[in-house]
């Protein structure tokens, strides 16, 4: 019953007209930075943060967690009607979704993607409520040893889930650790990588990183390729779902969450795979299996309710334990830091008002997202009209803004540019970004968490195999590493053996 | 599947391993003094940079042996538009030049400019047009609205 109590003094926090006006503000903005091509979440909350410093961080927090479950839904808008996912979780719904509007069924698709994305957002918001709790009284026990193998989990996890393979996965994190050293170290006053310049002795800033990578990256990206067609399906015919519709959408509706919400709250890399099971589950169950890859509803309503569901379970590590498992919520773990929060356990005990605030506005914002983008979705569909060329300079000109601004350097502007290039060449080979952006935030703490857990056992590597949760934390992570290539050798050799007998 | 793309993979496959060579030269000159962990500030560096080189190298060798590589995102052929990359990134230089000598205005009407063209804005009247407007306007916004100090440069100060 705490739970509740907890609950329904969050409600009073996210009730009030002010908090209201942040969560509507936050909602609208996601939703549409979902529905343009080239900017998401992630870069959204990276502009804001610093003209939010003087902002109460209840509210602040309301209004990125609106950004953060308004992408979604703005992205399924995007995927139907575009054919041009903006995020890699959105590509399933691409898949039929686009295929059901260039049918005509456009109003249908998006219906069900905002009513599913409704269903497992509240069901999935639920679920974290409950669920939350437990872990942040689980994360008490967790000492520095237990940290540092929880971060290294999510490290090979992150690396392993998103990308084309484990390898380049492990690169683009590696290369966020990198660019996370540079400075001067916290437990020693050390210097590091600073190569001489007094800019980089600060550190290199988190928003730079994601400003660089997201925004001058994927403006580089799209220049690089222009000439690409591109083609918006025009919306025509009624939004109402049929009867048949509503059938064949609900159960997936439920399975998807019953999908996303684990994966999203283990520290597995968001929703990338939910959303591919769930589509490879819909398509089995299906009455008419034909009908997909020709516009099947079932591929947009549990896909989509997968990637909701599991938007909402990522905030379960992230505020339970401060462990970010995708880039917008690495972004947010950025956020907490500038108000000098630390989320974890403590969190729960501590700011109470923040984060019970937070999740209950979770349940407004799917409310408010809901009739924001069901009557109104033709207002976003507009968006989707405005010509690139503008779109593109009008990114880059609020990029180099917010970068700029920080703190009137061009130094920081060069360093804008440097990672820029990188984040051109990882869209370009399809290497992962969002380890990059997990490891630069993750990186120093990892560092911090191991030599803290190692100046406790005077320096003995023991301490990580002889603590319980460290040692399973450790065998999952390795699990993590070594399986898929065993796995995969394992039915070669099964294969051959197989055809072997054949012959 | 075009050649380029296969060998520009390579590329950036050595590329993590220089980076993780170069990290190490930088870790060399860390000080590897520790206290009560008996490992110091240059040990964690040490395991990021010789990560970098092993992953690297690997890799190295499989963009060298793959035959048939992934397809860039977009499922695309590895076409590269030479003309629109080259006028996003004059844009981005001219910012840098820019913003401290001539102020917030007329280096971001620049690069908004040399972008949206780069793009393949039809009418470069009205791309100016825009850009000096949208410039201006973030201008008052973010100076006054918001108190962010942005440069007003030489031209604009009279005003």
């Amino acid at each position: 019953m705490a739970t509740l109590d907890a609950l329904l003094h969050g409600f009073s926090v996210a009730l009030t007209l002010q908090n209201l006006g942040w969560a509507l503000l936050g909602v609208t903005l996601g939703t549409a930075v979902g529905v343009l091509p080239g900017i998401g979440p992630a870069l959204t909350v990276a502009l804001l943060l610093p003209v939010t410093f003087d902002l109460d961080p209840t509210s602040a927090f309301i209004m990125f967690a609106g950004i953060y479950y308004g992408g979604m839904y703005g992205g399924s808008t995007a995927s139907i009607l575009l054919n041009t996912p903006g995020e890699s979780a959105s590509i399933i719904t691409a898949l039929e979704g686009n295929r059901m509007a260039r049918s005509g069924r456009a109003g249908p698709a998006l219906a069900t993607a905002a009513i599913g994305s409704f269903v497992a957002g509240t069901l999935a918001t639920i679920l974290l409520t409950f669920l939350a709790p437990l872990v942040a009284d689980f994360g008490l026990r967790f000492g520095p040893a237990d940290y540092f193998a929880l971060m290294v989990l999510s490290f090979t996890t992150v690396s392993a889930v998103l990308g084309r393979s484990l390898a380049w996965g492990l690169a683009s994190l590696l290369f966020g650790m990198a660019l996370g050293l540079v400075g001067i170290d916290v437990q020693t006053g050390q210097e590091r990588f600073a190569l001489g310049v007094p800019a980089l002795l600060d550190g290199i800033d988190v928003i730079v990183v994601v400003i660089g990578l997201f925004a001058v990256g994927e403006t580089l990206y799209v220049a690089s390729r222009s000439g690409d067609p591109e083609s918006v399906v025009p919306l025509r015919g009624s939004l109402w779902m049929s009867r048949s519709d509503w059938s064949r959408s609900w159960k997936p509706w439920l399975r998807g969450t019953a999908l996303g919400f684990p994966f999203g709250a283990m520290p597995a890399g968001g929703g990338e795979i939910p959303t591919f099971l769930s589509y490879a589950i819909e398509k089995r169950l299906a009455v008419k299996p034909d009908e997909f890859g020709k516009g099947a509803i079932e591929g947009v309503a549990g896909p989509e309710a997968a990637n909701n569901a599991a938007a909402a379970g990522v905030l379960v590590p992230l505020l339970t334990l401060g462990l970010p498992t995708s880039a917008t919520a690495a972004v947010m773990l950025a956020a907490f830091e500038q108000y000098g929060l630390q989320p974890g356990p403590l969190l729960f005990q501590n700011s109470g008002d923040l984060v019970w605030g937070l999740i209950a506005s979770l349940y407004i914002g799917n409310v408010m997202l809901l009739a924001l983008n069901l009557p109104l979705v033709g207002l976003w569909v507009r968006l989707l009209s405005i010509p690139r060329p503008y779109l593109y300079g009008g990114i880059l000109t609020f990029a180099t803004l917010g970068t700029y601004s920080l703190n009137n350097s061009v130094a920081d502007l060069v360093t804008l540019y440097l990672v820029g290039i990188v984040g051109f060449l990882m869209r370009r080979f399809d290497i992962p970004v969002a380890p990059a952006v997990i490891g630069l935030i993750l990186g120093p703490m990892a560092e911090q968490q191991m030599r803290r857990a190692l100046s406790i056992s005077e320096g003995h590597f023991s301490i990580f195999v002889t603590e319980p949760i460290s040692a399973t934390l450790f065998a999952v992570a390795a699990l993590v590493l070594v399986a898929p290539p065993v796995w995969r050798r394992l039915q070669s050799w099964a294969g051959r053996a197989r055809a072997g007998q054949a012959r | 599947m075009d050649n380029r793309f296969l060998r520009g993979e390579v590329l950036v496959a050595a590329g993590v391993v220089v980076l993780g060579l170069a990290m190490a030269c930088g870790t060399l000159t860390i000080p590897a003094s520790g206290g009560y962990e008996r490992i110091g500030p240059a040990a964690y560096p040490w395991a990021i940079s010789l990560s970098l080189v092993i992953i690297g190298a690997i890799l190295v060798r499989g963009a060298l042996r793959s035959a048939a590589p992934a397809e860039p995102a977009d499922g695309g052929q590895g076409t590269f538009a030479l003309r629109p990359f080259a006028s996003v990134c004059l844009g981005l230089v001219l910012y840098l030049l820019l913003i401290e000598r001539a102020g917030f205005v007329v280096a971001s009407a620049a690069l908004f400019f040399c972008t949206a063209q780069g793009l393949g804005a039809r009418h470069w009247l009205v791309t100016a047009a825009i850009a000096v407007a949208l410039s201006i306007a973030v201008y008052f916004v973010f100076s006054t609205g918001l108190d962010l100090g942005l440069p007003t440069g030489s031209l604009l100060e009279g005003l």
